[in-house]
């Protein structure tokens, strides 16, 4: 299957292209240049493999939770390019991809994704890896330190991954069970091995949105 | 933690020193009843930042965008106003929490519509009206703790 994987959730933008035999993974930029690194990015890769737009048969796009700016144009590029080539488009977490990141890796046990939400909040969820990687609840909005307490007061070994582990490393690190694993940008190796999965319609994935939403409907103004 | 302003010119200064309160990154959320002063506020927020021109109010632009020069390492002030968003996805569209990540900061009028947006870290200034002049301005929060000694300073 010829898969293209795209990932903009962090200040990262980075991308995978694989035909089942061949692969290239690519971290395009590190710092927020999603927007003029992403098109060509991916027209270099097809290149490399001597493919176009239209031989791809499956596009898996992290829909976040993550940096607002950088899915917009992950996104974009996932809808527009699906659209063209006839592609089927698969949505994928950020918090699953280090989930299942992590679990190539090695990682087993209880763990926790943590994406870094900007001003004090990060978006998070925990897993179970074993011999497949479960998840347990659903992602949510929390404050590192909340996170951070809840883990050293229950006690249990976790192991904490993502770019919100490495902005609050020095909470993180004093969980007396915890382990951080350095794992800050999804991975699009991840994406690429989740390209099977059930497609469709993609929204992103923001969080905030559902409080914003109630909050903005009781607004008070003239 | 509230700065009595008994007129627009006050209202204005107390803006000015608030330059004094801010940080790069900060996302202030300006709150008060049509009339109260906000837009005041903000301009003299941006002649204590450094901003050479006239601040005016963004009702219709939604984001100004005012180069400042000071020594706080604020090099851009994004003001914003809410006033005439129609839905949530509108706000989500101007992105401001992401924009003022890098040497700005961003004012935003009528935030608190849409606060969760903005994450917990915020400063939310609130001005009341007391009389045709005088005013009250509240500062509140969870990043003016953090902020407690300038906040002190600034109510002096």
């Amino acid at each position: 299957m010829r898969v293209l994987a795209i990932e903009t959730a962090t200040t990262a933008c980075a991308i995978g292209l694989g035909d089942g035999e061949r692969r290239v993974v690519r971290l395009l930029a590190s710092d927020r240049r999603h927007v003029e690194v992403l098109a060509p990015g991916i027209v270099a890769a097809l290149g490399d493999l001597d493919l176009r737009a239209r031989d791809l048969e499956r596009i898996v796009v992290d829909r976040g939770p993550g940096l607002f700016t950088g899915l917009r144009v992950g996104l974009a590029t996932a809808v527009a390019l699906a659209d063209a080539s006839g592609a089927i488009l698969v949505g994928v977490t950020s918090l699953e991809l280090l989930a299942h990141g992590a679990h190539a890796l090695g990682v087993r046990g209880s763990l926790v994704a943590v994406v870094d939400g900007r001003r004090g909040e990060v978006f998070t969820q925990r897993f179970e890896l074993g011999d497949e990687v479960l998840a347990r609840g659903e992602p949510a909005v929390e404050r590192p330190r909340d996170l951070v307490i809840a883990w050293a007061t229950n006690g249990a070994t976790v192991t904490f991954v993502g770019d919100g582990v490495a902005r609050y490393r020095a909470d993180f690190a004093a969980v007396p069970n915890g382990a951080v694993y350095d794992l800050g940008v999804p991975p699009v190796e991840a994406a690429l091995a989740l390209a099977a999965r059930e497609g469709g319609a993609v929204t992103p994935l923001y969080l905030r949105e559902a409080d914003a939403v109630a909050n903005f409907s009781t607004r008070d103004r003239p | 933690m509230k700065r009595a302003s008994a007129s627009a010119t006050a209202t204005e200064a107390a803006g000015q020193a608030f330059a004094d309160v801010l940080a790069p990154g900060d996302v202030v959320l300006l709150s008060g009843p049509l009339g109260a002063g906000k837009t005041t506020f903000v301009r003299g927020l941006a002649r204590g930042l450094g901003v050479v021109e006239r601040a005016t109010s963004p009702t219709f632009t939604m984001v100004r965008q005012h180069r400042c020069h000071n020594a706080r390492g604020i090099e851009t002030l994004h003001h914003a106003d809410l006033y005439r968003v129609g839905s949530i996805d509108e706000v989500l569209d101007l992105a401001l929490g992401e924009l003022v990540e890098e040497q700005s900061v961003a004012v935003i009028e009528w935030g608190e519509i849409a606060a969760p947006i903005f994450g917990v870290d915020v400063l939310r200034v609130t001005i009341e009206v007391i009389s045709d002049e005088a005013r009250r301005i509240g500062v509140s929060g969870a990043l003016a703790a953090d902020r407690a000694a300038a906040i002190a300073r600034w109510l002096t």
